[in-house]
């Protein structure tokens, strides 16, 4: 009786603690904060995640099969200083500027995953080498310059609601990926039990490789609302931003042993984080008590991981 | 032995790489090598590459050292860029050795060490944070080379010399200039540098100095951005719901006000928006009536001083310890005279 009951609680939090603290920050924040209460705010959080959003749920996947992919935040910058080498030169080529963008980045994406799946090569120290050498590319391909855009369509992509509507669409798709279709089970096996997978048919090398590739262009789609809404293209750009696609990942319940992980997880995770930073600027906090709170916040969420797996065994 | 020879060999690619990629009389780093045959090796191929490349001049051969901030904000890149080419036309007995360091301290120091084991005459240095890049003085000082400072200053003053425009001053420009468009009173906000540089410092005190002393005026909220264009857009975004009535938005560099205009302009509100750096995208935005005005610090005037400097100081002449390189205002009236293309 006393453990059927503890079971039943442990799942409970375990599947809603981090929606209550998303709840518990906004009506915390409501009561502080006017501003808070508008839905210009409310907008205006929902755009600010959107660029880290896409990177992180590109991040769920591959933390899910057991890696991680720390390029991420260099390939926002290798995107929006290849779209906007093109964007330069010819400023309604808009389209041609993102597949540009897009397939650099899947194939710098495409090499993390061909030295993790074929070479055997650690997640993390294959995508540490990819991080440097990708935002290295950035600074060599732009000559260190950041690029001015002029384009008269471009910008649309980050104005107004776009970079919600498209992070809000890569979620969908990556849910339903994950959920209704094979290969989001083939992801879940190789996570799980990598060698159990392969044994029961599963290309376990393929799946990783494509799980990087995903990671890659997601960065490049993300790099690319960011060049829009900033409008320019900065080699600079993007520094770090791995650590808050990990954090929301994470914090949404992924395990970094891979094998667990949900993308309306990860979608709650980075409006934790996206909470934070608004509601401390509306605080008038400064931003290096926010880096102090995101960091317990992320322990905290991986502090009741590891209960919650111990208890329910 | 199979390794030593082909730590040998990697050690020759990677100096003849650096010898045709600089393209100069560069001699070859002393390094401390295991396997001594295969460096005699590289010292001839490096005499014989340096003399098909000895410009011809008569004056004796000038290292100059430079060590950048970074080379990826918009004014830094301008300033280095200057740098770079005033050498090239006015010194052409000079080797210049650019070091870009990315924004990141310790890539400073260690481009400083390498700088030194280069045995460059002067070094310009275009200090990181006041404080670290103090250090690269003293690295300096222990193998007698000459620092000159450009643009931003360390807390020590036993340079050679500093080249730079007073940060405090075009604070001051920027909080008059805001002062009289509002008429002496209205909310305002500050978008600040990364803290603990000294521009930040600098241009914040300037606005100590002016708008901040004015009873009418209200300083709403000061915030850092670290100079980039993406966290000023969305604190930026932050504020524009909260304070209803802001009226100005004072950005201590350009990036920051290309990104606090980005976000009134996707929020349609009218705002008094000035920065500092004049850089080529702001100008443009003055031009077509979107940016308020800029101060111009002047990247061309900085590198040729700092430039001319530094060989004086390589050559042994006495300079003084200070130049002071103006700020100006630009705004719609006379933003004409700065666009170049």
């Amino acid at each position: 009786m006393e453990d059927t009951r503890r079971f039943i609680s442990a799942e409970f939090i375990k599947k809603y603690v981090i929606f209550i603290v998303l709840l518990a920050m906004w009506i915390l924040m409501i009561i502080v904060s006017p501003t808070f209460r508008t839905v210009d705010n409310a907008v205006n959080i929902l755009r600010q995640v959107s660029v880290n959003g896409i990177i992180a749920i590109g991040m769920t996947f591959v933390i899910m099969t057991g890696g991680i992919d720390l390029t991420v935040g260099s390939l926002i910058a290798v995107s929006g200083v290849v779209a906007g080498s093109i964007l330069v030169v010819n400023p309604d080529n808009v389209a041609f500027a993102i597949i540009a963008a897009l397939a650099v980045c899947g194939l710098l994406g495409a090499m993390n995953g061909f030295f993790v799946a074929y070479m055997g090569v650690p997640a993390f120290v294959a995508t540490l080498a990819g991080m440097t050498i990708a935002r290295g590319f950035a600074y060599v391909y732009s000559n260190g310059k950041p690029y001015t855009l002029a384009s008269e369509k471009f910008p649309y992509i980050g104005k107004g609601s776009s970079p919600i509507m498209i992070f809000l669409i890569i979620v969908a798709v990556a849910h339903v990926l994950l959920k209704k279709m094979k290969f989001g089970r083939y992801i879940y096996a190789t996570g799980g039990n990598i060698k159990a997978a392969a044994a029961s048919g599963v290309k376990v090398k393929s799946v990783l490789l494509k799980v990087y590739i995903l990671s890659g262009v997601l960065a490049g789609i993300s790099g690319i609302v960011l060049a829009s809404r900033t409008n320019s293209g900065q080699p600079a750009v993007g520094t770090g931003y791995e650590t808050d696609a990990i954090a929301a990942a994470v914090i949404g319940g992924t395990s970094m042993t891979g094998g667990i992980g949900t993308i309306p997880g990860t979608l709650v995770g980075i409006l934790i984080i996206g909470t934070l930073n608004n509601g401390l600027n509306l605080l008038d906090v400064s931003s290096y008590y926010q880096q102090i709170i995101k960091g317990l916040i992320i322990l905290g969420a991986v502090c009741f991981d590891i209960r919650t797996k111990n208890t329910s065994k | 032995m199979k390794m030593k020879k082909l730590l040998a060999g990697v050690l020759v690619g990677t100096v003849m790489l650096g010898l045709v990629a600089c393209g100069s009389s560069a001699e070859a780093e002393s390094e401390s090598s295991e396997a001594p045959e295969e460096t005699v090796a590289v010292e001839e191929v490096v005499e014989e590459v340096a003399e098909a490349t000895e410009p011809v001049a008569e004056e004796a051969e000038i290292k100059v050292g430079v060590l950048m901030k970074t080379m990826s904000d918009t004014y830094s890149n301008k300033l280095g860029t200057a740098i770079q080419t005033y050498i090239e036309e006015n010194y052409p007995n000079a080797t210049l050795y650019l070091m870009d360091g990315q924004a990141d301290i310790a890539q400073q120091i260690s481009q400083a060490e390498d700088l030194i084991t280069k045995q460059v005459d002067v070094i310009v240095l275009n200090p990181q944070d006041a404080d670290g890049s103090a250090q690269v003085l003293d690295l300096a000082a222990t193998a007698g080379i000459p620092v000159v400072e450009v643009n931003t200053e360390t807390t020590r003053t036993d340079y050679a010399s500093f080249v730079g425009s007073e940060d405090v001053e075009a604070g001051e420009i920027m909080g008059n200039f805001v002062k009289e468009q509002l008429g002496g009173e209205g909310q305002i906000a500050i978008l600040e540098g990364e803290m603990g540089q000294s521009a930040q410092i600098k241009r914040y005190e300037g606005l100590e100095n002016t708008i901040l002393k004015e009873t009418g005026i209200e300083c709403v909220a000061t915030l850092s951005a670290s100079w980039s264009r993406d966290t000023a857009m969305s604190t930026t975004e932050d504020w524009l719901g909260k304070y209803a009535d802001l009226k100005a938005i004072i950005c201590e560099n350009d990036d920051m006000a290309m990104g606090a205009l980005q976000a009134c302009e996707s929020q349609k509100r009218e705002m008094i928006i000035i920065g500092t750096d004049a850089i080529p995208d702001a100008l443009q935005a003055i031009k077509d009536g979107r940016l308020t005005a800029t101060v111009l610090q002047d990247a061309e005037g900085q590198a040729s001083k700092a430039v001319d400097i530094a060989i004086k100081v390589a050559n042994g002449e006495t300079v003084d310890a200070r130049y002071k390189v103006e700020f100006q205002l630009i705004t719609s009236d006379n933003v004409n005279d700065y666009i170049t293309e």
